[in-house]
This record gives structure tokens, sequence and C-alpha cells, in this order.
């Protein structure tokens, strides 16, 4: 069974994941929703609240997948290709990045290359707004990751 | 000497849990407990905070069942707001609720359930999992996993996000569906339901290789309560309530939600956090064990006389042939599950087709009239309700929810008593009387706390514990 939306998919998908009501946590969402905006036809963005099992659905096809996703103990956004190497992890309703491309290697719809990057985060307390610093982060972040989504010698 | 074996935790659950099993002075089975051990208090800190915030404070309860809290909770609002819906925003929260118990069901009967039944009960921990089973049965998996991205892509489209979305609102919807959002949900239907029916074909297979278990994972007669529409119908949004006894006998019927103070008492014990529901007619000698019910799936589709869709009414005739007209066994939650995965996607279909769904006027606006209301809807688990109390300026002085899985914990526990008697001989437990004891609490799909727990090679603790509780045998499975 091949989903039949694949052939039609944007080579590129970039997966914000955080919660939005947990400041810095959402981070991710925030490069997400700005990457958005660029309304670049070969990505599609998703902004989603956990990586879920379904979303090794919405790989299959993709040149590239970039997964952001804020991290604490992290100084600076920084880059990590996911290795395809077995992950084979048990999961329920949501999973980390290794265990998501595993899943997506076991299914058949893993994509050619998976990046995630970390946006540091500082403040993870109840709200709606970020720190001041992952601000800064989310900017910086989401040049980063519109520089990977055309440095093909990268993928 | 008075022996305990321990299971904690309890793995491939919604949360985490433990279970105790009491052996007399002979070494036989006397009790068996299920404990849950998280502690959550939404019924005191929502205590303060304006009426209109309620239904996004309480779909935090769960992240896999936020839309059952969401609707609850807008309808409890709504009682005190003394306000109707529209009729749109009516089918897009029948809708979303029938896109949950879809994507909850599956996320159950596949993610941790399959592993038990396709794998088999006997087998260690190692690869037991998603992942064992996509190695033997890929496209099984897919299926599932394609399934439930069907099932949050409905909710998504009314609530505005696949988890805690905010769509769902006092006095209606946030948004009309547009018509790209309706056709790019009927275009996944067909795969879905496809995959659903292959689904219901397994799990009826499935019933002559587990006959055993269904003789043994909770087979006791019970009371059982949900809702349904007036004729009999399965209904899970806008039913009023129905109990029966063991036999099928109606014990009460159509009975207003906001009733059910008056029926249900709710005992608390000292060793587990969750609240647990009785019948109170039935109670004898103060004993609320005696006042035992079951609710979610298996109890839907006792109290249901139909679904009133051809498919799963086909597939609920094909169950009754075999086990009759009542369902007794908990290991039926199973089959029951993909049941209702196959009404709810014939019922989304229907939904899909009515011109109303895409009416713009979707939410009504009114201030707080009255100082109670109580808001009830079928989660996947079971009967849900939420009970909130407000002053006169629309802050809440009083929440009290009942939630499905509380009200199964008097039927969980005879369930692993009725197991435990099946398998367990004296101190000694085996790696299958384990996944059997685990399987028989799994059959009830329990959530206890979705938005904190973690999953995997849980370790596994069986602790043999003497009377003066020193723990004179230990296993530990990692």
């Amino acid at each position: 069974m091949t989903d039949p939306a694949v052939g039609t998919r944007a080579p590129i998908l970039v997966l914000g994941v955080g919660s939005e009501l947990r400041r810095d946590d959402a981070a991710g969402r925030h490069v997400a929703d700005a990457v958005a905006r660029v309304e670049d036809p070969d990505i599609e963005v998703l902004s989603v609240h956990q990586l879920t099992p379904e979303l090794a659905l919405d790989l299959e096809g993709r040149e590239r997948v970039v997964i952001v996703d804020a991290a604490v103990g992290v100084a600076e956004v920084t880059v990590s290709r996911i290795d395809p190497a077995s992950n084979d992890q048990a999961f329920s309703h949501h999973l980390d990045p290794m265990t998501l491309l595993a899943l997506a290697g076991r299914l058949g719809t893993a994509p050619r290359s998976l990046l995630v990057v970390s946006v540091p985060a500082y403040e993870l307390d109840l709200g709606t707004t970020l720190s001041e610093p992952a601000g800064r982060a989310v900017a910086e972040a989401t040049a980063r990751v519109l520089e990977l989504t055309v440095a093909t010698d990268q993928r | 000497m008075h022996d305990i074996h321990v299971i904690d935790p309890v793995s491939r659950i919604e949360g985490h849990a433990k279970i105790t099993i009491h052996l007399d002075e002979g070494g036989e089975v006397a009790d068996a407990r299920f404990h849950v051990t998280e502690f959550r208090g939404f019924e005191e800190f929502c205590r303060g905070r304006p009426l209109a915030e309620m239904p996004g404070l309480t779909a935090r309860t769960c992240g896999i069942c936020p839309v059952s809290h969401l609707l609850a909770s807008a309808k409890a609002t709504e009682a005190i707001l003394s306000v109707t819906i529209p009729p749109a925003a009516r089918l897009q929260r029948r809708m979303a609720n029938l896109g949950q118990i879809v994507q909850s069901h599956v996320l159950s009967f596949f993610h941790l359930s399959a592993p038990d039944l396709l794998l088999g009960m006997d087998a260690g921990p190692e690869g037991k999992d998603v992942f064992g089973l996509m190695r033997s049965e890929p496209e099984l998996v897919r299926q599932g996993i394609g399934l439930r991205r069907f099932g949050q892509e409905v909710i998504a489209a009314v609530a505005g996000e696949r988890i805690h979305g905010e769509g769902i609102v006092p006095g209606g919807v946030a948004a009309p569906l547009t018509s790209e959002q309706r056709d790019a949900l009927r275009a996944g239907l067909d795969e879905a339901m496809a995959s659903a029916q292959a689904t219901l074909a397994l799990s009826f297979g499935l019933l002559d290789r587990f006959a055993e278990e269904v003789e043994v994972f909770g087979r006791f007669p019970t009371l059982y309560l949900a809702q349904c529409a007036p004729d009999g119908t399965w209904e899970h949004y806008d039913g009023a309530l129905r109990v029966i006894d063991g036999d099928g006998g109606i014990i009460a019927d159509q009975l207003d939600p906001a009733r059910y103070r008056e029926v249900l008492g709710e005992a608390a014990g000292v060793d587990s956090y969750l609240k647990v529901p009785y019948w109170r007619e039935a109670v004898t000698d103060g004993d609320p064990r005696t006042g035992m019910y079951r609710v979610g799936p298996l109890a839907r589709i006792n109290i249901a006389e139909r679904f009133g869709t051809p498919l799963a009414d086909a597939g609920l005739a094909d169950l009754r042939e075999r086990v009759g007209r009542i369902a007794s066994s908990s290991f039926l939650y199973h089959h029951a599950r993909v049941l209702e995965v196959v009404t709810s996607l014939e019922q989304i279909a229907t939904i899909l087709d009515d011109p109303v769904l895409l009416d713009p006027a979707v939410r009504a606006r009114a201030e707080p009239s009255q100082g109670r209301g109580v808001g009830c809807s079928e989660a996947p688990r079971g009967t849900l309700f939420h009970d909130y109390e407000v002053d006169a300026h629309g802050v809440v002085t009083g929440v009290n929810m009942v939630i499905a899985t509380g009200q199964n914990e008097l039927a969980m526990n005879r369930t692993i008593l009725d197991i435990a008697r099946r398998y367990v001989d004296g101190p000694e437990l085996t790696t299958g009387t384990l996944n059997r004891i685990e399987s028989g609490i799994r059959a009830y799909d329990p959530c206890l706390s979705c938005s904190t727990h973690a999953l995997g090679q849980m370790p596994m603790l069986l602790q043999l514990v003497d009377t003066d509780g020193h723990v004179v045998q230990e296993m530990r499975r990692d």
C-alpha cells in the first residue's frame, strides 16, 4: 500500500515540534512558522505538538526531512544527521527522531536524509512567549533550516 | 505466610501502574489489585479559573483522548450557559469524536495489544512491540499507522491540531469546516475503510486462537453503562445513559447524564489515586465492589441494539452469533474496539455528505445562567462526565470528573484475580503468566495519565513479600 499523495509531495519536509504552552519548548514550531512564510513550493511545513508514529508516513518520498526541536543543555543551534541504523525501540503514541526514522525504514517510507536542528531552550515554564535568547536562536535556526533546504551538497 | 506478587510497572498501557497479587496461607491466589500511582489534581487546580478556559485546561488530562475531554467539558459549560450549539458545530463535534475513537482504538489494537495477539502470549519481552510485529506483519502495521493518521486528520480538521487542538469551544466550534477540508477527508476514507475491514476480519479470526483467553480474561457478569439513542442505537455524543445487567436486562434507560450523582457513587481507596465509581443501587453490605459495572467499547456493544451502519452491524451480528447477545469476556474489548472503528468510519462518511457540515454558523454565545452544568460524552475508553459549578461571575468553584478507566477499576481487579487464579501456581511466576496478567489489564486500554508517561522495554519488577513486608523473592525484567 503506497500513499497516493507521495508522488505530488514537496521534496523537503520541515517538521517543527513542541508545546506552544511551554515557552521555549515551542522554538521548533516558531521556526516552522517562519519557514512556512517563505512559501517555497519545494518545502512542506508541518508544525506538531510531538512526534507521533503516523508521521512516518509523511516522510515517504522526501529528499530531505528537517526536524526542528527545542533542546536544553545546548549553547547554540546545532544540526545533526540521523543515522538510518536500526533503532527499534518500543513506543506508543509518541517517539523520538531516531525511532521515527527507524519506523519509517521498516515501513519503507524513510527519506533520503533526515536532519535534526536543535534550538537552545532556556525557559520552559508555562507561557506562550519565547525568552529573549531563544528568540535569537529561533532566528538563527530559521536561517540554518533555509540553508539546509537549498544546500544540496549537505543533503 | 501471606505473600504478595507485585508487577511494577505494567508496560504497554497509557500510564504507570502496578499490580499486586496476594497469596493466602496455602499459596493460593486470594486477591489481586490494580493500583494507579500517579496523581493529577485537575479537580483542584481548575477551581478559580474562568469557565471559558475549562475545555482547554481539562483537555490536557490526556494526550490520547483530549477530544473526549474537550467535548464533555464544552457540554458542561453549555449547560451552565444554557445554549444550544448550531447544527454545523454539532456535526463537526460528532465527526471529531468519531475520529478520536478511530485513532485511540487503533493505537490500542495495533501498538499496544497486537504484539500480544499476534506474537503470542508466551513470547518474551524481546521484540514484543510494534517493531517486532513489523518483521512478521509489515503491511498490517502500515495499515494500522495509516488508520490512526486518518483519525488524527479528522480531529485536526475540527480541532485545529491532531493533539490538544483548540477548535472545540464553549458554544460550538471555533471555525466552519471548508469544502477543501471536507474533500481531503473524503479522499482518505476508502483506504481507511479497507484497512478497518481487514482488521475486523483479523480480529474475528483471533477469537479462535485465543479461545482460552476469552474464557479466562474477565468473563464474569457485571452491569454495563453507556450512552445510547432512545431506540437503542449506538451513540457516542448525544445519547442518554442506559444501564443493563449481565443478562442484558435494562436496569435504567434514557437517564439524563446530569443526574449521574444520583446513581453513581465514588469510592476512594488507600492504595490507589484512582477514584472508583460504583452503581449505588447494586451495592450490598456497604461494599462498593458489589456495585461493579463496566464502561467502554464492550459496554457500548452490549448496550446498543445496533450500530445503525451496515458494515459494523454485520460484524456485530457475527460476534453475537458466536458469543451470544451479551459479550461478557473483557478479552472481547479488543474486538469491540475494531467494530467501533468500522462504524466510526461509516458515520464519518455520512457526516461528510451532509451539506449542513459546511454551514458557517458554528458558535453560540451567552453568559452563565445556571450555577452547575454536567457534560457527558463517550470517550474511547468509556463514558466520561465533567461536572462544573460556577459563581455569579462565571468563575469555576467546583469540578468533578468521572473518568472511564476509574469506572472499570473494579472489573480490572476482578479480571486480574481470575487470570491469576487460572495461571499463578505458588510463588513462581512464568513469563507467560506475567504477559497474561498485563494483557488482561490492557484489554481495558486503561489511560492513566497519557501526558506524562514513557514506554518501551520497561523494567518489570516482581516481588514476593511476606507479611512483615520483607522481600523474600524478586524477579526483574529489563
